[in-house]
C-alpha cells in the first residue's frame, strides 16, 4: 500500500519517545472534543470505521502530520463530512475565522449525500 | 493588530475543532452532552486497569489463563470488559524465551476496552516505523534489555485484530493476591515494551 500511513519499516522519524506515567488521555482539552466529534462524525457522515481509517489514509501530508494525532482525526472527520456533502469545503476553516472575528463568509449547507452501503449481491433485489 | 493567515495556512487546529462541533451543534447533527459523555468514559472509566485486571486473573488461575489465551475477547468479557476496538482480541503470552510486542504500523489500533486510549509513543510515527524493523534496539531504548536467545515477535495490529500482551508474572510474587497483583501489571507491559516488576 502506498501513502504516508503505510509507516511500518519506513526511516526518518527520529527517536521513539518515552513512556511518561503521568501523561493524560487527552493533553489539551480540544484534542478530547477532536476525538469525540471524529467518531459522531463517522455516524453523522454514514460511513463507517473502516471509511474513517480511509479517509485518514488520503490525507496529504500537512494534514496527516502537521496537527498531531488528533488534528489528524479531525482532518479525517472533515474529509469524510465534505464527501457526505454534510459540510461545504471550506466550512471548518470559514467558521474558524470567524470565531477569530474575521468577518468571512460562510459556505451554505450543501445537500447531504451520504454513501450508500447496500452490499453488490443485494443491489439487484431492491 | 490585526493577525492574517496566509493562503495556504489553515486556522489552529483546535479552533478548528471549536468551530466542526459548533457547526455540527447548531444543525441538531450532534449533541454535546454525547460528546462530554466519550471523552469522561475514555477519560475516567475505560483504561488499563480493567487489563490489568485480566492479567492478574490470568497469573492467579490457570483455567482463565487458557481460556485467555485461547478467546481474549470472551475471557476479558467474562470480567466484564468489552466494546468499541475490542470487537476481537487475541492475547500473546510472554515467556523467558519468547516476547511478543505490539504495534499498529498502519494508524493507531489498541485494544480499547482493556488498556484504553493509546498512548501518545505507541501513535508516534517513530514507533510505528521502528518497532517493526528493529524491535530489539527499540525496545532497549525504551528501557527494556532481553537477551539475545529471546525471541521477540512484533505484532502488527489490524482494523480487525487487537493484540495484548499477556506479561510474565514476575519472580517474588508468587505470595500475593490477585487483587494485590492488579498495581504490578502496567500499560506498558501489556502493550510489550516493559515487563511487569515485583513490588
Amino acid at each position: 500500500m502506498d501513502g504516508i500511513a503505510d509507516m511500518g519499516g519506513s526511516r526518518g522519524w527520529g527517536h521513539v519517545p518515552l513512556p511518561r506515567s503521568d501523561e493524560p488521555v487527552f493533553q489539551e482539552p480540544w484534542q478530547g472534543r477532536a476525538f469525540a466529534l471524529a467518531m459522531l462524525s463517522v455516524w453523522v457522515s454514514g460511513r463507517n470505521i473502516d471509511a474513517f481509517r480511509h479517509a485518514q489514509e488520503r490525507l496529504d501530508r500537512g494534514a496527516y502530520i502537521g496537527d498531531g494525532y488528533f488534528g489528524r482525526w479531525l482532518n479525517a472527520a472533515e474529509l469524510m463530512l465534505t464527501e457526505s456533502a454534510i459540510l461545504a469545503p471550506g466550512a471548518i476553516d470559514a467558521r474558524a475565522r470567524n470565531l477569530r472575528h474575521e468577518d468571512v463568509a460562510e459556505p451554505p449547507v450543501p445537500e447531504p449525500a451520504r454513501p450508500g452501503y447496500t452490499p453488490a449481491a443485494l443491489r439487484g433485489h431492491r | 493588530m490585526t493577525t492574517t493567515s496566509g493562503p495556504g495556512e489553515r486556522p489552529p487546529v483546535a479552533l478548528r475543532t471549536e468551530a466542526l462541533e459548533q457547526l455540527l451543534t447548531e444543525r441538531g447533527l450532534i449533541d454535546p452532552q454525547v460528546m462530554n459523555g466519550i471523552i469522561t468514559d475514555y477519560e475516567t472509566n475505560v483504561g488499563p486497569l480493567n487489563g490489568a485486571k485480566v492479567v492478574a486473573r490470568a497469573w492467579t488461575d490457570a483455567e482463565y489463563r487458557q481460556r485467555l489465551l485461547a478467546d481474549g475477547t470472551a475471557a476479558i468479557k467474562e470480567l466484564g470488559f468489552s466494546g468499541r476496538q475490542g470487537e476481537h482480541i487475541v492475547v500473546a503470552e510472554n515467556t523467558s524465551t519468547t516476547h511478543n510486542v505490539v504495534v499498529c504500523t498502519l494508524c493507531s489500533c489498541y485494544p480499547w476496552p482493556v488498556l484504553g486510549l493509546p498512548p501518545s509513543w505507541y501513535k508516534d510515527p517513530a514507533y510505528r516505523s521502528r518497532i517493526v524493523r528493529e524491535p530489539r534496539a527499540v525496545l532497549a531504548e525504551m528501557g527494556l534489555e532481553l537477551a539475545d536467545n529471546v525471541r521477540i515477535i512484533v505484532r502488527d495490529s489490524t482494523s480487525e485484530v487487537r493484540w495484548m500482551v499477556l506479561p510474565e508474572r514476575p519472580a517474588g510474587t508468587e505470595h500475593l493476591t490477585e487483587e494485590a497483583l492488579v498495581p504490578l501489571v502496567t500499560r506498558d507491559a501489556m502493550v510489550g515494551v516493559a515487563k511487569a516488576e515485583a513490588p
